[in-house]
């Protein structure tokens, strides 16, 4: 099979020294290490958007990190656009990086709070020289400014961070990412921070710049309503693994790994008759820590489902229905 | 309605906050009853006033806040009591859940000494064993040992960290118990964990509850009554079922049908063009007037006043001016 797809990641590997105070470091011998992530592989067409759902600390922003090569893995690989990008060097690295960009939760803390909005955008392409000169370059960020709805562009360029809402600056942070014209942006929690009416203000916006330009979206966020809107697929993470891919629909329908079930169960819908009748799959317990993360499948101490196997081996990756897979020992071929 | 007395009511409150450019109008003229074993939802987008509302009850805001209006506790209205006579009802009558407990918590006090703390200061009578048989029997209700009297609050994770709060803000048995945002910082499988135990203990201690959040999933389930908060005004109020399938103002509808939800037909994105207004010096008329699809002239000139419609819904609003009648 030819691989088309513009992002891909196999068996990728994160494990970071543990975070020590003194004291701790006086009574631990061996070095201890958090497995942040622990083997996720996926792949993301070109123009299709994958979100990466899961609860907090299950990895998902060091997977962004990775998959940019922000931080270097452990183990295992990444391609972009068919060439495999693992041993490159930063300075290697740096020609790509207008291809791929990046898109934090907190705007406040990735704008520079003395740099003019206007300022901010064109940024990218001094650094990438993009345009002819200063003046194209204004037009351009103009141009930019117009199509993330900050109107009337020119009055927005002047402007400092704090001067524009909060709702406004993801927009500027937007712009900045999109200048460049990448063919890929990861948003880690891109709207989260933002109000209801905002954030669907915003969400709506990355649904439309991605069929303008034709993006490719890696859709990092903890809030699964809001993937209805702009992910072709999901995928599930649960302590530094992927447990469940699928569509929307496949997730949401038909949930197949135990954790997902719970984890659908568990979102409370802005509508009383559905909380009636829904059927909780809540869990007891909290996600264990990453430093020692349960041997065999990383969700067995809280299972219900639980068999002997769980608790040794790592249940391998089933494709239940087309394109739906899922990493758990009840789906198990025999 | 409700016929019995109310735990709580508020007669048009009012919180501005006193700064150099003029005032800042948190709450603006917000009057609701809240009665025993009701949970009210209060809802709105970031600065609508809710905190502002909830911390007023208390009467924990800051210097600069100005509170006009009454807020009657029972019978007393605590607007005329000063700090030394709240301290008194504070932690026993009305009693404070926050989205993070370690705001309210002393990092370097053990969980013991928060409860005989909070039971002494109250009930003095009350001796330092019995506190404590009253805090483990707290702890259990809340689902941790009391083993755990012993930790510090850091040792815990999140949420245990919020059952720890919910069964110190619960040992005194308090009438009225106000949650801001209580499980918003929380995964959403630790919230579902918080939000059943609430319910449960709510069921048992059967005081009222004031449940602040942005998220209108959680008040869907979890609340009788809901009260929506617009730049400062309470713009409806209604059953929560009236809320949902019957909404009246034009910002309640706005608001519902910009909310994510999981129904997979359903996959247009609507949303309200737009933001609110700053709450400084804000003057008359309606503070949604410029977002608002049915907006009339008389929308932006007069503040619409509170119609109480025949079912004893509240909405604040000129397109129902002739069907209700105006509370005075
Ligand atoms: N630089 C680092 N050093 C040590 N540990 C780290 C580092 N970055 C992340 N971790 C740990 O790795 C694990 C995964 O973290 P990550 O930030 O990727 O999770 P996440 O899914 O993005 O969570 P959240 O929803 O809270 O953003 C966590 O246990 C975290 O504490
Ligand atoms: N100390 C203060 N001085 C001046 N203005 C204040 C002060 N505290 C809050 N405000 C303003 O009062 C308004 C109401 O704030 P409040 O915190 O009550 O809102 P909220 O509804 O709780 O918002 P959130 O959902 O973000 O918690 C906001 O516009 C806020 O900026
Ligand atoms: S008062 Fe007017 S502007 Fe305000 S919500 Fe009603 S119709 Fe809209
Ligand atoms: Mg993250
Ligand atoms: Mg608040």
């Amino acid at each position: 099979m030819k691989d088309s797809a513009l992002v891909a990641v196999e068996n990728l590997v994160k494990h970071f020294p543990v975070r020590m105070n003194f004291i701790q470091m006086l009574f631990t011998r061996e070095k201890k290490k958090v497995h942040a992530v622990n083997g996720v592989s996926f792949k993301i067409e070109e123009g299709q958007t994958l979100g990466l759902v899961g609860e907090s600390g299950s990895g998902k922003t060091t997977t962004g990190r990775l998959v940019l090569k922000l931080i270097e893995p452990t183990d295992g690989r990444i391609k972009f656009m068919g060439k495999d990008i693992t041993p490159l060097k930063p300075k290697e690295m740096r020609p790509l990086r207008r291809e791929m960009q990046i898109v934090f939760q907190d705007p406040l803390a990735s704008l520079n709070p003395y740099m003019k909005i206007g300022e901010a955008v064109r940024h990218p392409l001094v650094i990438h020289k993009i345009g002819r000169n200063r003046i194209q370059q204004r037009e351009m960020v103009l141009e930019m400014l117009e199509k993330v709805n900050l109107r009337p562009p020119e009055e927005f360029y002047n402007r400092y961070p704090r001067q524009i809402s909060g709702g406004q600056r993801q927009r500027v942070v937007i712009a900045r990412a999109l200048i460049t014209r990448p063919k890929f942006v990861v948003a880690d929690e891109a709207v989260a921070m933002l109000d209801v009416s905002i954030r669907s203000q915003l969400l709506k916006l990355m649904v439309d710049l991605k069929k303008e330009f034709n993006l490719t979206y890696l859709f990092i966020t903890h809030d699964l309503a809001t993937t209805k809107y702009i992910c072709d697929r999901i995928a599930v993470m649960y302590l530094g693994h992927i447990v469940e891919e699928g569509s929307f629909k496949d997730i949401y329908s038909e949930p197949a790994h135990p954790y997902t079930k719970a984890l659908i169960s568990a979102v409370p819908e802005p509508d009383p008759k559905i909380m009636k009748t829904k059927k909780k799959m809540i869990p007891s317990g909290e996600v264990p820590n990453a430093i020692e993360p349960p041997p065999g499948c990383p969700f067995h101490p809280r299972c219900p489902h639980k068999k002997a196997v769980c608790s040794r081996t790592f249940p391998e990756v089933v494709e239940i229905s087309e394109g739906h897979k899922v990493a758990c020992h009840i789906y198990a071929r025999r | 309605m409700n016929r019995e007395r109310a735990v709580c009511s508020l007669k048009s409150l009012k919180v501005y906050y006193m700064t150099f450019d003029g005032p800042v109008k948190a709450v603006d003229d917000v009057s609701f009853d809240i009665h025993r074993e009701e949970t009210l939802g209060l809802v709105g987008e970031s600065g609508c006033g809710k905190s502002t509302l909830g911390s007023a009850i208390l009467k924990i805001l800051p210097r600069t806040a100005r509170i006009y209006g009454k807020i009657f506790l029972d019978d007393t209205d605590i607007t005329a009591l000063d700090e030394r006579e709240m301290q008194k009802i504070r932690g026993a009558r009305i009693s404070m859940i926050f989205q993070d407990p370690m705001t309210s918590l002393n990092p370097i006090m053990k969980v013991k000494d928060h409860f005989i703390e909070t039971i002494r200061t109250h009930r003095p009578e009350i001796s330092e064993e019995e506190a404590l048989e009253m805090a483990a029997r707290a702890l259990a209700e809340v689902g941790i040992s009391e083993s755990r009297l012993n930790d510090y609050p850091f040792q815990f994770s999140g949420g245990m960290r919020q059952r720890m709060m919910i069964a110190l803000a619960i040992v005194l048995r308090p009438s009225l118990i106000i949650a801001d945002e209580p499980t918003t910082s929380l995964d959403v499988i630790v919230q579902a964990q918080i939000l059943e135990l609430m319910k449960e203990i709510q069921g048992h201690v059967r005081s009222a509850m004031i449940l602040i959040t942005h998220d209108l999933g959680v008040v869907a389930e979890m609340t009788n009554r809901i009260g929506v908060m617009y730049a400062g005004h309470l713009v409806e109020l209604a059953p929560r079922d009236s809320i949902y399938y019957d909404p009246l103002h034009p910002y309640t509808k706005a608001l519902l049908e910009s909310v994510p939800n999981t129904r997979i037909e359903d996959k247009e994105l609507k949303y309200i063009d737009g933001f609110p207004p700053s709450l400084l010096n804000v003057g008359e008329g309606c503070r949604f007037a410029d977002r608002c699809p049915k907006a009339r002239k008389v929308c932006f000139e007069k503040t619409p006043k509170d119609l109480v419609l025949e079912d004893g819904r509240l909405v604040k609003c000129w397109l129902y001016e002739s069907e209700g009648q105006v509370e005075e």
